[in-house]
């Protein structure tokens, strides 16, 4: 941990927020911010607004959810291998994704109804949620661990289903299901940011009035029962409150890996264990990461693009060995 | 505060613990020993709240199922052999934790928490680490830090989980000084699991013997000098000696023969 946490904490933030006009102008076309706000008219003010900036949010707010869900999953079990998808919920959204693009094909659609694979996605990732919930809490009674058990396993069986439509959907949409695993902000626009951004405005100062608690459970579970909470009852919130998170975010985004478990793991190593600190840090980095890595996608290939899934999960695998190196260093 | 069980019954999976009936009195302390599966640990459980139990348990005369989470953990407090996680803390911080029973739901810590946090420092004498994060200290050290959480809590009776295991003779010395200013100044009621028979001796004043979750034998703690049925349960020959300089005689252990390890 930083000596100055507090400083550090500040310098994120303000990173944070520094990284939304950095990528803004970033893209297959570099639009000058400046001109583009003297122009209010012009083609490259219209790009920005209407295709730049609901991307750029979207990206912003979806790093700070994949953070935020990290850090509580990991306060949960209370192990750092924790990330959004542990518990088999995004492999629930991918399923009903994929259901819905591959009977749509089967069906004849040529078009599929709007917000039909968000719609899959969300009943998915409830159903997911349900069983997860349920089977924990029955294995939970015979023992520990029920809940992590329990979402392992269902991530497997959701991921098996899933290969098995792939296999049985037609070339063209099994393709399509590939695009949409990878993760992407391509095509976002402005009606998608409210539901994820409004969640994000009520979980984000929630799970911080939670945060001594939250430091509590990271002591183990009698420890924390001992000197008054409630764990069952803190149990419970963090699950639903992470499962709605990643199941709003992947049903607008698809899963995109990697920042849910580098932010949490990155503002440890800078601001330490508490989660006062921890929580705001892991979102302004998450969030940071996120829009960096999706104006690197858009750059590599330009003028094509890369899924932003693919950029972060490139990038992710070796800044994350790299952090562990340094942790175990220091 | 006066701790009193009475008919308590607990049974996790297939083994069953009890009836278990004792009165702890304020600032005394009950020794639990019996081998090892004999129940001690799930009873100190039981006795937190941890376990689903039957039967009365009544912290001066109120019953501790009637109470709140954050009630009853102002009332007593768990010293687990263990804690799973917390090293990355600094020690003031996980000190602080111990307020959570006072503190309000968003966990703002007020002065006079920050000041019992401070006074439990001083008093077990980590005042010195409290920017050391918990990883850096040894184990003695943290104990004394873990006590320091127990007492910010300010919990009227403390349930120990064999707090020696880690430790150094030293340090051990050092922890229960600790334990017996706590006992002295703040009336703070002791129940201690210990193998140890000698330290169930020289700190509790009653004792509670447990085997395949049921009472053998209880009462003042000079009945652990018996050391026939000691023996017995530990599966041990057993004797009391007098040592110059003690208040109480240790059980010793008699070696069944040393010759055989022996080199000619």
């Amino acid at each position: 941990m930083n000596s100055h946490p507090r400083l550090i904490l500040a310098l994120v933030l303000v990173a944070s927020l520094a990284a939304l006009p950095l990528a803004l102008s970033q893209g297959a076309l570099d639009v000058p911010l400046w001109q583009a706000l003297r122009h209010p008219q012009s083609a490259d003010a219209l790009l920005l607004w209407e295709l730049r900036l609901p991307r750029v949010l979207l990206g912003w707010g979806a790093g700070a959810t994949l953070a935020l869900a990290g850090v509580l999953l990991q306060a949960l079990f209370r192990n750092p291998l924790a990330s959004p998808y542990t518990l088999g919920i995004s492999s629930g959204a991918a399923l009903g994704a994929a259901l819905v693009l591959a009977t749509g094909s089967l069906a004849g659609l040529a078009q599929l109804p709007p917000g039909g694979v968000q719609a899959g996605a969300w009943a998915g990732s409830l159903l997911a949620a349900l069983l997860v919930w349920a089977l924990g809490r029955q294995a939970d009674r015979q023992g520990g661990g029920g809940l992590l058990l329990a979402g392992v396993a269902l991530n497997f069986t959701f991921s098996s289903l899933l290969l098995l439509v792939q296999v049985l959907a037609d070339p063209s949409q099994s393709l399509r299901i590939l695009r949409w695993l990878m993760g992407g902000l391509d095509g976002a626009a402005w009606a998608d940011l409210p539901l994820p951004l409004l969640l994000l405005a009520v979980a984000a100062p929630l799970c911080w009035a939670l945060a001594r608690s939250l430091d509590l459970l990271s002591l183990g579970e009698d420890s924390a029962h001992s000197r008054g909470l409630r764990v069952g009852l803190l149990r419970g919130i963090i699950f639903w409150l992470s499962s709605t998170l990643v199941a709003t975010l992947v049903a607008s985004t698809g899963p995109i890996g990697f920042v849910g478990l580098m932010a949490p793991h990155a503002a440890r190593l800078l601001v330490g264990p508490g989660h006062r600190r921890l929580l705001p840090a892991a979102m302004a980095l998450g969030a940071t990461l996120l829009v960096l890595c999706d104006a690197l996608a858009r750059r590599v290939i330009a003028p094509a693009e890369l899924p932003v899934g693919v950029v972060t999960a490139c990038l992710g695998g070796p800044l994350f060995l790299l952090m562990l190196v340094q942790k175990r260093r220091a | 505060m006066d701790l009193r069980c009475h008919q308590l019954r607990c049974h996790t999976g297939s083994f069953q613990l009890g009836p278990v009936d004792f009165h702890l009195p304020p600032a005394s302390c009950l020794a639990l020993v019996g081998p090892n599966g004999s129940g001690k640990s799930t009873l100190l459980r039981a006795l937190s709240g941890l376990l689903p139990s039957t039967g009365e348990i009544l912290l001066d005369e109120h019953a501790l199922g009637g109470m709140g989470t954050r009630q009853r953990a102002r009332a007593m407090c768990l010293l687990p052999q263990q804690e799973e996680g917390g090293s990355a803390f600094c020690v003031e911080d996980y000190v602080l934790l111990g307020r959570h029973a006072h503190v309000g739901l968003f966990g703002h810590y007020s002065s006079h928490d920050r000041a019992v946090a401070v006074e439990a420092m001083e008093r077990t004498g980590c005042l010195p680490w409290r920017a050391r994060r918990l990883d850096t200290l040894s184990g003695g050290e943290r104990q004394l830090v873990r006590l320091a959480a127990a007492l910010a809590q300010e919990a009227r009776i403390l349930l120990l989980d064999e707090p020696g295991t880690f430790l150094d003779p030293g340090q051990r010395r050092r922890l229960w000084e600790r334990l017996q200013a706590a006992r002295r100044d703040r009336g703070l009621g002791l129940v201690l699991v210990t193998h140890d028979v000698n330290e169930a001796l020289e700190h509790g004043d009653q004792v509670l013997a447990l085997e395949q979750g049921r009472v053998v034998r209880q009462g003042a703690v000079d009945l652990l000098l018996e050391a026939d049925w000691v023996g017995r349960l530990f599966q041990l020959p057993l004797k009391a000696a007098s040592v110059e300089g003690r208040q109480r005689p240790l059980l010793v252990e008699l070696s069944a023969s040393r010759e055989g390890s022996q080199t000619p």
